[in-house]
């Protein structure tokens, strides 16, 4: 049991992700931006988080950003989940610190796989 | 202290060291997971036991040890076939052995008869299958293998293996030949800042076929290391029957901080006998590997665990065919020099033993120049500013030395978590007998390393967790196998740090808590009243309530109502948390956060009067404005505070603690938690911030206080006292009183 820290802002996105995610026996904590996810990583440090980059207050960047400036963030797998495909955000992505880089919609049998073999 | 006497001591130590290694193996072969070096490597432990008790004429451990060996050697030697029940012998065994080593050592007295009974078992064993060449085994084998692994020297070890290797290769073969891709994996220099861990990625790589991975590069001394550094790369043999599309869409994940290289080697000519022996060894290869990685400071000895547990492999496998390549013989400088058993080389690094007594006196005096230098800083800030800019320079240069000094000497007393995790297989597998259960117990993060004493106090409560785990979580096969779940039950054990914490997390796939039974058995047992309305969380941490037990009869394993309470206690007494959270018909899972040592202590700083005072920081929930419209009286002059929709019980320290001081202000209140989960006000003047104290015992240099569990000496060379909160409530009555009434 993991517990992953899902961040997005589409209700619907979030709830499929959790679910997939809760089915498989994982603990999810949800965020709806990245703002909120940063608090709630700080309060309870996740095993592994999968955030949208496109949000409202703080995105998914500038919150992998923010977080990788944490202890609780320092070497924690961090994964983009996002429709983007622009080389230049993925660019910046590794800079801040992501982990990964996974493209929307996603396969919920990765995104296990992912939780397992990062965590 | 006499030379013999000494010598003596380091005898002992060393005859832990070798029950431990003895454990590890002989836990190996109950778990079928052994091969010709587990077998070597137990005997080695009890052999070199009994070299040196021969030395110190202790002749019952002796006799004991030779009859042991005798046994161990038939074994390795394949005159004897391991069978569990050999196992369970050999395991009593080693209980024994430990057993006499006490009695050695004049702790307690083993126990002749069983000792004999052992002695006798082991006999019928070592004769049991061929009692002539048991026999003379007895005279022979022993000499003869005294000199090879009494002193191992690493040559010898792995050439002693591929005798016995070779002889149980043959018919695992594994199916159609698979090819060999070669991957050279580069980390980028943020590979692990940006949340990747080398070993997983080599790990997870398994899910292909079997891997060698071969780590290239210098690795920087120890001090000089970066943790979120990679310095090294890899070259990785992938034995794989699955085509490149698929593993490049699994490298995607990696592509963003590493550079990775797929390629098929030329010929397969070049890496003859590699490929099916790695094959054979494959499933060993993992499971030794899972048992010895370090999860917590992955970058740090994920080379040397890797590196090292993978070589000896293809080292044993390959020898007898050809001479070793190259591969391995780039590993051979780092172990070069150790003069230790192959079975030993995963952990060994150049270690000075030194006794814990020594190390202790370094950290108190570490611990007083700290303060002296706190003192300098405070005395030279009072100073005006400009006196001297070069002192100033200087005052901040000591002030950063001292705390990478303080830093370097805890770093000392750090031990991995190994040593208590490793009884706990032990612990797991006796219960399932007593139990009539079925489970296996999974240890993750064994080197994590945490201070000495520390792990000394972890293994009471851990081993009280594992007890509850086992007889109210796991459920029997039959109801386990009636709820779809695998007869085998699972418990995870793992460590990790987390800044400046170690997380210890329990974890089984049992049936969870019973909430409705807690809450009842709860209601019953007047810890909450009847009409109480409790969140799922509230209701699974009145597990921890003194005197709580929902188990219907008590059995000898756990159900004394003793048990998680006192978990609580233990825990908090080194200064952690413990939290549990359950699954109906999932699991239950507990995570215990501990400091990593005891000898530092965060703390914040209260005043009141002239007095200053330390409360631990992990106690601390809030400090808030004392407000005289939410204070009540209740009968005995106790005194209690509304908060947040509760009453708490006001402690008034001067009060208490009999202080001939005046109050200034007195006008704030810190809300601290006590140990049963209460909450407690202590009224204070002023907060003074938080700092890191140095632990200084009252006991040791004054006498018991109440109220107080230390002390320490603060920048301006002043006293402050620790509270130790329970003794306080105490001291201030009324407490349990009070929480009877607000009820």
């Amino acid at each position: 049991m993991k517990r992953v820290l899902a961040v997005d802002d589409t209700i619907t996105f979030r709830i499929m992700l959790a679910n997939c995610l809760r089915k498989a026996g994982h603990e999810v904590i949800e965020a709806e931006n990245g703002k909120e996810a940063l608090n709630k990583l700080l309060a309870d440090p996740p095993d592994i988080v999968i955030t949208d980059l496109n949000m409202p207050v703080m995105n998914g960047l500038e919150f992998i950003e923010e977080a990788r400036k944490e202890n609780a963030g320092r070497g924690l797998p961090m994964l983009l989940l996002t429709t983007e495909v622009a080389e230049h955000l993925k660019k910046k992505a590794r800079e801040v610190g992501a982990t990964g880089w996974l493209t929307k919609p996603f396969d919920p049998a990765q995104i296990l796989r992912l939780v397992d073999q990062l965590t | 202290m006499d030379e013999m006497e000494e010598f003596l001591t380091v005898f002992f130590q060393e005859c832990e060291e070798r029950l431990g290694e003895l454990q590890d193996n002989l836990a190996l072969m109950v778990d079928g997971e052994w091969d010709a070096e587990t077998l070597n490597a137990a005997f080695r432990a009890v052999h070199s036991v009994k070299g040196g008790a021969g030395a110190f004429g202790l002749d019952a451990l002796v006799e004991f040890t030779h009859v042991f060996e005798t046994v161990m050697d038939a074994l390795r030697s394949d005159q004897l076939q391991l069978t569990p029940k050999i196992c369970q012998v050999l395991l009593r065994a080693s209980d024994m052995m430990s057993a006499l080593i006490e009695d050695a050592q004049g702790n307690g007295a083993a126990d002749k008869g069983l000792a004999d009974k052992i002695r006798a078992e082991l006999d019928a064993l070592a004769k049991g299958e061929d009692p002539d060449a048991a026999a003379a085994n007895v005279e022979l084998a022993a000499p003869a293998a005294a000199e090879e692994p009494a002193e191992p020297k690493k040559d010898e070890a792995p050439a002693a293996a591929p005798a016995e290797a070779a002889a149980e290769e043959p018919e695992e073969d594994m199916g159609p030949p698979e090819r060999e891709l070669e991957i050279l994996f580069e980390p980028g220099p943020d590979f692990v800042r940006s949340g990747h861990d080398p070993l997983k990625f080599i790990r997870a790589l398994r899910q292909f076929g079997s891997v060698k991975a071969v780590a290239d590069g210098d690795y920087p001394p120890l001090s000089d290391h970066e943790p979120y550094e990679t310095q090294l790369t890899w070259r990785i043999t992938l034995d794989t029957a699955v085509d490149l599309g698929e593993i490049d869409t699994f490298l995607i994940m990696y592509q963003l901080a590493a550079d990775i290289e797929v390629s098929e080697p030329p010929s397969a000519e070049e890496t003859p006998a590699t490929a099916p022996t790695a094959e054979a060894k494959a499933p060993e290869a993992p499971a030794e590997a899972d048992r010895k990685e370090p999860e917590a400071a992955p970058a740090e000895e994920a080379p040397a665990a890797e590196a090292a547990s993978e070589p000896s492999e293809p080292t044993k496998a390959k020898e007898p065919s050809e001479p070793a390549p190259a591969e391995p013989r780039a590993e051979e400088p780092k172990r070069a020099g150790e003069g230790k058993a192959a079975a030993q080389q995963p952990r060994v690094s150049k270690a000075l033993r030194v006794e814990l007594s020594r190390i202790d006196r370094l950290v108190n005096m570490v611990g007083e120049i700290v303060i002296t230098q706190a003192v300098l800083s405070q005395n030279f800030s009072d100073l005006d500013t400009g006196v001297n800019v070069e002192i100033g320079h200087a005052v901040e240069a000591l002030s950063r030395q001292t705390r990478e000094l303080q830093e370097s000497v805890m770093a000392i007393r750090a031990q991995p978590v190994k040593s208590v995790f490793s009884r706990m297989p032990r612990v797991v597998r006796d219960l399932c007998a007593s139990l009539n259960k079925d489970a296996r117990i999974i240890l993750s993060g064994e080197h994590t390393e945490v201070d000495t004493t520390v792990i000394e106090e972890l293994s009471e409560p851990l081993t009280h967790m594992l007890r509850n785990s086992m007889d109210h979580g796991i459920e029997t096969p039959e109801k386990r196998e009636a709820a779809g779940k695998p007869r085998t039950g699972t418990i995870n054990l793992s460590a990790e740090h987390r800044g400046e914490r170690v997380r210890i997390v329990i974890e089984d796939d049992g049936a969870g808590i019973n909430r409705e039974r807690v809450l009842s058995k709860a209601v019953e047992n007047g810890i909450v009243p009847p009409d109480a309305t409790l969140t799922d969380e509230e209701i699974d941490m009145l597990i921890f309530h003194p005197g709580f037990s929902t188990a219907e009869k008590v059995t000898n394993v756990s159900g004394r109502g003793v048990g998680m309470d006192v978990v609580k206690k233990k825990v908090q007494a080194l200064g952690g948390r413990v939290v549990v959270s359950s699954v109906p018909g999932k699991g239950t899972k507990f995570v215990i956060t501990l400091p990593l040592t005891l000898a530092v202590l965060d703390g914040m700083t209260v005043g009141v009067g002239n007095e200053r005072f330390i409360l631990p920081l992990s106690s601390v929930v809030e400090a808030v404005k004392l407000d005289e419209s939410n204070i009540d009286i209740l009968p005995g002059e106790v005194r209690v505070m509304r908060y947040r929709g509760e009453w708490l019980p006001m402690i008034c320290l001067e009060l208490a603690l009999n202080m001939e001081t005046a109050r200034s202000a007195a006008d704030l209140v810190v809300v601290v938690e006590t140990e049963t989960d209460g909450r407690v006000a202590i009224i204070v003047d002023e907060l003074l911030g938080q700092r890191q104290v140095v632990l200084k015992s009252l006991e040791a240099n004054f006498r018991r206080v109440d109220g107080v569990s230390g002390a320490t000496i603060l920048g301006d060379g002043r006293v402050a006292l620790i509270l130790d909160i329970p003794s306080l409530q105490a001291l201030s009555g009324g407490g349990a009183l009070v929480q009877e009434m607000m009820i």
